[in-house]
């Protein structure tokens, strides 16, 4: 007796949801992410425990806060490839203005405005006279860098003071387990995970850095929302820079060098598109916990550093090139 | 008589058995090594030193490398506290980047030695002492020009001003040769930024300027490479010239001692040396020994074509430590100049 259409797609309609699920990026990336921790829990008895698991949950949170404000500006169809120069020197106005004043609210606010201010600059420059981000970025990059060299003299800039409460923020473990620049992070991640995904900030952002043109159209102000994109990203790799000084407990001048390749090769191992308007910030998680943990298992199998470079830049080759026949075929 | 014999030998077993057991016991288990940059050569021969001597004590022994990145040593040395390691060696990439880590050290009862650097809140800290090896070989080269260079000694030096560390080699070196040549002048005080290209383009136009000099000293092997290719590029000969060169670092100065007649006396600071220091400070911290917060690893010029050979060994383009040799040196109890005096 032929079955009704109904009847049939009711049957073969579990296949596709897999198949559908399996075609999600997040998706692959838990496997991935998983399957590391599988394979280094075998490897290495030390790898599987909770001290390990938070410490590399902290040493990620710098580096998920600033790819959150990364993965957004990049969804906005831009880049900043300055927030590594400006992890840096974010430092410089906090300790300063905390041995100066002995506060570390001060401290923050002026490490949080400076970031602003950066962040407002490669917005304005690029958004509203339009000069390739890239360019714009990579050029506040040497600027940066350079400033906080003549500043300091190539010397880092201790903490006078020795604040507790400084030292706590970015060392600190909330119950004497979790850091708290991974309550941090997960507070970024989920307010700015719930905007992206169910707020009209959210859908500004993909739809400009998908379509402008198409964006402006349906009336978004594409100018407006890569500002704000800008400014945000800048903001959050101030608070990346805030927490890594408390690790470092002072202003190191050469903090921050080479950590925009790391947030970078994490966006794009999370899904997010260069070209803007496809990725999402549960992909730039992952991505970031990925990298996390492939440094950590990889160090205590006791390889090389040299073999860790190698096998990283594969991952990311690998899982960037899956990702990408995954969209083609559909 | 039987029985005696049987007696004294088992007696002899129990203590031996019980002395290597206690041995054992004073023995961390496990050391890790968090090196600024395991790409120099004088990190990997230092690394050597330390894989040699913890091989020696049975000691398991493992290695990160921060390269130059602050806030990847701290990781990599969480890392190794969150493996259960017994004791931790750090050579800081920034001073101060560090002080933290080594309050969590001692707050997680893992004791910490540092290597190159002080920092503080630090117990020990396992170095060459800086002015002291730019001295000695001052001394020896004084000897030099008074034998060989009619007692004349007028310096080319290829610094690097930056560092506190490199200033007070040169300041040794002077001062050092002063002793035997009172008369002895700087002629150039150059900043040669510790690598070779730039030591070669400042010493070319130093000796552009003015080439009467007759030494020439590098505060590495680089910077004493540099200033003798200007030099050679001067098209100037090499029969009345000295160069002393610091370091030590690879196989680069065996290399200059072979082939070039003027390159006559190295500062060796031996880094295999240091690492074998360090794995010993280890393993005295863990046992919980009182050390100094500075424990002095040995240095001393070689002087001479084939000096170089009293403390190495070359084959198959690799280089290896005599171990009698280098730790028959005897180190000073302290510095004659830190950092601290500038």
């Amino acid at each position: 007796m032929p079955q009704s259409l109904e009847a049939r797609v009711d049957r073969v309609a579990p296949i596709p949801r897999l198949a559908a699920m399996f075609r999600r990026n997040e998706t692959v990336l838990l496997l991935v992410l998983v399957a590391l921790l599988v394979f280094f829990t075998i490897g290495s008895p030390t790898f599987m425990t909770t001290r390990n698991i938070t410490n590399v949950l902290g040493q990620a949170s710098i580096a998920m806060i600033a790819a959150v404000g990364l993965g957004m500006l990049v969804i906005a169809g831009e880049i900043d490839v300055s927030i590594g120069s400006l992890v840096g020197a974010v430092a410089l106005p906090l300790v300063v203005i905390m041995n100066a004043t002995g506060s570390l609210e001060l401290g923050i606010i002026s490490a949080l405005v400076f970031a602003l201010a950066i962040g407002a600059v490669n917005g304005y420059l690029s958004a509203y006279l339009g000069i390739n981000s890239l360019i714009v970025t990579l050029g506040s990059m040497f600027v940066i860098r350079g400033g906080i060299y003549i500043y300091t003299g190539q010397k880092a800039i201790p903490d006078d003071l020795a604040l507790e409460s400084f030292y706590q923020i970015g060392n600190g473990r909330l119950l004497g387990m979790i850091p708290y620049p991974a309550l941090v992070a997960l507070a970024v991640f989920a307010v700015f995970s719930y905007m992206m995904g169910h707020r009209r900030f959210g859908r500004q952002l993909y739809a400009v850095g998908g379509d402008a043109e198409v964006a402006r159209l349906a009336g978004y102000n594409v100018r407006q929302s890569k500002f704000i994109a800008f400014v945000l990203c800048s903001l959050f790799a101030g608070v990346s820079g805030i927490l890594l000084s408390s690790r470092l407990g002072s202003a190191v001048h050469v903090s921050g060098l080479g950590f925009e390749f790391q947030v970078v090769a994490a966006v794009v191992l999370g899904g997010v598109s260069l070209a803007g308007g496809i990725g999402s910030l549960g992909g730039v998680a992952l991505g970031v916990l990925i990298l996390a943990f492939l440094s950590n298992g990889l160090g205590m199998l006791n390889l090389a550093t040299e073999w860790q470079q190698v096998i990283t830049g594969l991952i990311i080759i690998g899982a960037v090139g899956l990702d990408e026949l995954r969209r083609r075929r559909g | 008589m039987k029985k005696f014999a049987i007696t004294l030998l088992t007696a002899t077993a129990i203590m031996a058995i019980t002395a290597s057991a206690t041995w054992a016991q004073n023995m961390p288990k496990k050391i890790g090594y968090v090196t600024n940059y395991a790409t120099h050569e004088w990190y990997q021969n230092v690394i050597k030193g330390m894989q040699d001597r913890a091989a020696q004590l049975g000691i398991e022994f493992e290695v990160r490398d921060a390269n130059l990145d602050v806030a990847k040593e701290v990781a990599a040395a969480e890392d190794f506290m969150s493996q259960g390691v017994d004791v931790l060696i750090v050579t800081p990439v920034n001073e101060e980047g560090v002080v933290p880590l080594v309050r969590r050290a001692k707050e997680d009862g893992i004791p910490m030695v540092l290597e190159g650097n002080p920092v503080k809140g630090m117990t020990t800290m396992v170095a060459i002492c800086d002015y002291d090896t730019g001295y000695h070989a001052g001394v020896a080269a004084g000897q030099y020009a008074k034998d060989h260079l009619g007692g004349a000694a007028k310096v080319m030096n290829v610094g690097l001003p930056l560092l506190s560390a490199t200033v007070l080699r040169s300041n040794g070196f002077m001062d050092g040769l002063k002793t035997i040549i009172p008369d002895a002048t700087m002629v150039h005080d150059l900043d040669g930024g510790g690598n070779p290209d730039r030591a070669l383009e400042v010493s070319s136009a130093a000796l552009a300027q003015n080439a009467d000099i007759n030494i020439i000293y590098g505060i590495n092997d680089s910077s004493s490479q540099g200033g003798l290719q200007a030099w050679k590029a001067a098209g100037k000969s090499q029969d009345n010239l000295l160069v002393v060169g610091t370091g030590g670092e690879g196989l680069g100065f065996i290399n200059m001692m072979d082939n070039e007649p003027s390159y006559q006396i190295e500062a060796a600071m031996f880094p295999e040396k240091v690492g074998f220091t360090a794995i010993d400070a280890a393993v005295k911290l863990f046992n919980k020994e009182e050390v100094p917060p500075h424990i002095v690893s040995p240095t001393s010029p070689m002087v001479g074509k084939d000096s170089w050979k009293q403390f190495y060994d070359l084959a198959d383009n690799k280089r290896t430590i005599k171990w009698d040799a280098v730790n028959a040196l005897v180190p000073a109890d302290k510095c004659m100049k830190t950092a601290a005096d500038l």
